[in-house]
């Protein structure tokens, strides 16, 4: 259930880089009990919060940390620099997977962009066996029978 | 999680079936909004939903796939049989909508079709249940039986096709065609089951197109 705060209380939010608050900077003053927080760096933050009601004030709240961690960042390669042994892997292990249990089947796309040649090009390598292809991200071609011997 | 209970010829390929192109579908709550979509995700429903409605045994293809009003990239109809023989399932456009007209894994032979493998696995996972249920004697096999019946969705005829016969074998039709027989035994304290699984010929989806030229009406066969 919400408790409603007294509707005298400040509060008083503390921002600091430590979690002893040796460098504690007070960056919100004020009644509303909820506060939306933007950062620009990555790192560690430490949060603390005080209530003023008729002049009494309260102990400091614990602290509260925040990991901030690098933005992500996505880049689109070229679509010549496209390289299938991702998908290559992924695919192949999860039919690897499906085999060996023997209790799932796997439903597989290939990339948007593949027409005629390049998908008839993907399905030959997917079902090309250890001896014809090499792995691809350390994830080798099914052998024939393989999933009876997982 | 079963193992070793497939064919003496086990192709692991067949656990698994390539689609494409992707779909570019419009949903009915964002007209507006077309989404860009590869076709696993909308041929694993289609799977799902054949297969309890009508059985796992039956071909996933020949249904159109709700929501999809266009096709990403553009393939070449005169490349279709190459695609075909790659074991690539491609999602078409035909006149009543986009559906798949084919429906086969990756392996060759008598386990390329989705739904002959699907049926293997229903018939092992279903298999292993009743092992477990029914353990004690062959006596009870035909209550076995039954339950594989049941449990794949079996007509009344099916059941009785001699499923009151209290012999260690025999073979039982199911309702679409495939056909299942078993083979009790106990050896050295071991009571061991062989089933064994005949399902219908594959069937293959042909499309015969009416071509209307002047006063000159052909039918012509295309794959």
């Amino acid at each position: 259930m919400d408790e409603s705060p007294p509707a005298a209380a400040i509060y008083l939010l503390q921002e600091s880089g430590s979690s002893n608050f040796t460098d504690a900077e007070t960056i919100y003053s004020g009644p509303l009990t909820s506060y939306t927080l933007y950062w620009s760096q990555p790192g560690d933050y430490y949060y603390r919060v005080q209530a003023i009601v008729n002049g009494n004030t309260s102990d400091w709240s614990n602290g509260v940390s925040v990991r901030v961690g690098d933005n992500v960042r996505w880049e689109l390669d070229q679509r010549k620099d496209y390289s299938p042994s991702v998908l290559l892997a992924v695919q192949r292990s999860l039919l690897r997977m499906c085999a060996a249990r023997g209790d799932l089947f796997c439903v597989l796309s290939l990339p948007e962009d593949y027409r005629d040649d390049k998908a008839i090009e993907h399905v030959t390598l997917l079902k090309a066996t250890p001896n014809i292809t090499p792995p691809t991200e350390r994830v080798s071609p099914l052998g024939f029978g393989e999933g009876q011997r997982l | 999680m079963f193992r070793h209970w497939a064919l003496a010829r086990v192709n692991d390929f067949s656990f698994g079936a390539v689609f494409h192109p992707w779909l570019i579908e419009r949903e009915d709550s964002r007209p507006n909004n077309l989404t860009r979509m590869p076709p696993c995700g909308a041929v694993s429903g289609l799977i799902a939903d054949r297969a309890l409605r009508r059985g796992a045994w039956l071909a996933p293809a020949n249904q159109t796939l709700r929501g999809v009003v266009a096709l990403e990239p553009a393939l070449n109809p005169a490349r279709r049989l190459d695609l075909q023989d790659a074991h690539i399932n491609l999602v078409r456009q035909e006149p009543r909508g986009f559906l798949v007209l084919d429906a086969d894994t990756l392996a060759e032979d008598d386990l390329r079709p989705i739904n002959v493998r699907r049926l293997l696995i229903l018939f092992a996972a279903t298999g292993l249940s009743w092992a477990r249920l029914t353990c004690s004697s062959p006596t009870v096999l035909p209550f076995g039986a039954w339950w594989i019946a049941a449990h794949g969705k079996c007509s009344m005829d099916c059941l009785s096709a001699g499923l009151c016969r209290r012999d260690s074998g025999f073979v039982v039709p199911g309702r679409d065609g495939w056909f299942f027989e078993y083979e009790a035994s106990v050896d050295q304290g071991r009571f061991i089951v062989e089933l064994r699984v005949a399902p219908s010929l594959p069937m293959t989806f042909l499309t015969i197109r009416l071509v209307q030229t002047g006063d000159l009406s052909v039918a012509t066969e295309v794959r």
